[in-house]
C-alpha cells in the first residue's frame, strides 16, 4: 500500500521525537471529521483537552516530572497551535502581575503541602526539601490547577477564531496561560535546586572520604619508601636479623608490617615511586611468609 | 661486604632521621653487623615507627574534628539562607511570579556560594594538616 505525503511526513516527524506534535495534528483532524466543526474550534477543542490532562496528572502526582506525558503533549499542543510570537506575549503576560485577574484566596490544605512532600519524596528516595520548598510547590501547583480551570472554562475559546487570535486579543486569557508557563517554569527550578542538594550532600560525603584518604597517603608516605626497600629484599636469607626487626616493629605497633606496608603503597603511588600497590603488596606478603 | 653495602643503603633509604642514620652508617664502617647493631637498628624503627603512627593518628583525628566542625557550619548557614528566603517570600505577593522567581534564583545561588566555600575549607585543613606539626 503506497503511503501519501502526509503520511510520510508524519513518520519522519515522529522519528525526531515529534510523535506528541503528529498525534496533536492528527487528533484535530479527527475531531473536525467526527464533529463537523472548523480546524480552529476542532483545535481549541483538542488543546484544552491536552491542558486537562496535564493538569490532572498534576493533581493525581503532586508535581509536574519533565518527563511527564502530560506536559509532553500540552506543549506539543502549544507548538502546533501557536507561534514564536505569541508564545513571547503569553509569557510577558504571565509574568505581568497587572495583566492577571485576581483568584480566589490560595490556602494550602495540609494535603496539598502532603501531595507535593508525596511527590519529592517518591522522587528522591525519600527525602523531603523541607517545609519551605514543599510550600512553594504545593503554590504554584494550586495556581496551575486554578488557571487552567479557568482558561479551559473561558467562553471566549467557545468563539469560532483560532487560538492564536483569542490569545492575542485578549491579554487577561493570556496572561493565564502565560503565567501556567511561567509556574511550572519555578517548580522546575525548585526541583532542580533540590535534585542538587542531594547531590551535594554525596559529593560532600565523597570529598571527605577523599580527602581523608590523600591525608593518610601523605602521612604515611614516608615509611613507604622504606617498607618497599625491605619487601624488595625480603628474598635475600642473609637480611634474616635486619627482617625480624622490621617484622617486630609492626608488631609493635600492633599492626602487621605487610598491613603497614598496604597502607603506605597508596603513598607510594602518590609520590611517584612507580611501585604498583599489587607488587608492593606481594612483596610484603612474601615478606610475611619468610618471617614465620 | 657485600651485605654491609646493601644495609648502608637501606639504612639511607629508610625513614630514620639523619643523625641516627649517620650513627648507625658509623657504625658499620667501623664494625660487623653484630647484635648490637641489630638491636640498635631495632629500636630506632621501632621509635620512629611510632613517633610517625602517632602524628597520622592525631592529624587525622584533628581532621575529623576539623571537617564536623566544617559541616556544622554549613548547615548553620543553609538555615540562615533558608529563613531569610522564607522572610522575602511571605513579604511578596504569591502572584508575582518573576520576584517569586528571583528570590529562588538568589537562594540557588547562595546555596551554591557556601558550597564552594565549604570545599576550599576543606582544602585548606588538609593544607595546614599536612604542613602543621601536631
Amino acid at each position: 500500500m503506497a503511503m501519501d505525503f502526509e503520511t510520510i511526513k508524519d513518520l519522519g516527524r515522529k522519528v525526531i521525537g515529534q510523535g506528541p506534535e503528529v498525534e496533536f495534528k492528527n487528533d484535530v483532524k479527527q475531531c473536525e471529521a467526527d464533529h463537523g466543526v472548523s480546524f480552529e474550534e476542532a483545535q481549541k477543542v483538542i488543546f484544552r483537552d491536552r491542558m486537562d490532562n496535564f493538569t490532572r496528572e498534576m493533581r493525581m502526582t503532586g508535581g509536574i516530572d519533565k518527563k511527564s506525558d502530560g506536559l509532553r503533549n500540552l506543549k506539543a499542543a502549544m507548538s502546533e497551535s501557536l507561534d514564536s510570537d505569541t508564545m513571547k506575549f503569553l509569557l510577558e503576560k504571565g509574568a505581568d502581575k497587572s495583566a492577571l485577574r485576581p483568584l480566589p484566596p490560595l490556602a494550602i490544605s495540609p494535603a496539598e503541602h502532603g501531595r507535593a512532600a508525596s511527590y519529592f519524596s517518591k522522587k528522591f528516595a525519600g527525602k523531603n526539601p523541607g517545609f519551605g520548598m514543599i510550600d512553594e510547590y504545593a503554590r504554584q501547583t494550586k495556581i496551575i490547577s486554578e488557571l487552567a480551570t479557568r482558561f479551559n472554562r473561558d467562553p471566549l475559546l467557545s468563539s469560532p477564531a483560532a487560538l492564536e487570535t483569542v490569545l492575542t486579543a485578549n491579554p487577561d486569557l493570556s496572561a493565564d496561560m502565560g503565567r501556567i508557563l511561567l509556574s511550572k517554569e519555578l517548580l522546575t527550578k525548585i526541583e532542580k535546586s533540590f535534585d542538587k542538594k542531594m547531590k551535594w550532600e554525596q559529593r560532600k560525603d565523597e570529598l571527605k572520604n577523599t580527602t581523608k584518604e590523600s591525608l593518610k597517603k601523605i602521612l604515611w608516605s614516608n615509611p613507604s619508601e622504606y617498607i618497599k626497600t625491605i619487601g624488595r629484599s625480603a628474598s635475600k636469607p642473609s637480611f634474616g636479623n635486619f627482617m625480624k626487626a622490621a617484622w617486630a616493629t609492626g608488631k609493635f605497633l600492633g599492626k602487621e608490617a605487610w598491613e603497614i606496608a598496604g597502607v603506605a603503597v597508596g603513598g607510594v603511588e602518590t609520590i611517584g615511586s612507580g611501585l604498583s600497590f599489587a607488587s608492593a603488596q606481594s612483596s610484603a606478603e612474601s615478606l610475611r611468609k619468610k618471617l614465620k | 661486604m657485600e651485605n654491609k653495602e646493601e644495609l648502608l643503603n637501606l639504612i639511607s633509604a629508610s625513614f630514620l632521621p639523619e643523625e641516627q642514620k649517620k650513627e648507625l652508617s658509623d657504625y658499620l664502617a667501623t664494625n660487623e653487623t653484630d647484635q648490637n647493631f641489630f638491636n640498635k637498628f631495632n629500636q630506632y624503627l621501632i621509635a620512629e615507627f611510632k613517633k610517625i603512627n602517632d602524628i597520622g593518628e592525631a592529624k587525622l583525628k584533628l581532621f575529623d574534628e576539623k571537617v564536623a566542625e566544617l559541616d556544622l557550619e554549613i548547615e548553620k548557614s543553609e538555615k540562615e539562607e533558608e529563613v531569610k528566603l522564607s522572610e522575602k517570600l511571605s513579604n511578596i505577593d504569591e502572584m508575582d511570579i518573576a520576584k517569586r522567581t528571583d528570590i529562588w534564583e538568589d537562594h540557588d545561588k547562595k546555596l551554591e556560594e557556601l558550597r564552594v566555600d565549604y570545599e576550599k575549607k576543606m582544602f585548606a585543613v588538609l593544607q595546614e594538616l599536612i604542613i602543621s606539626r601536631v
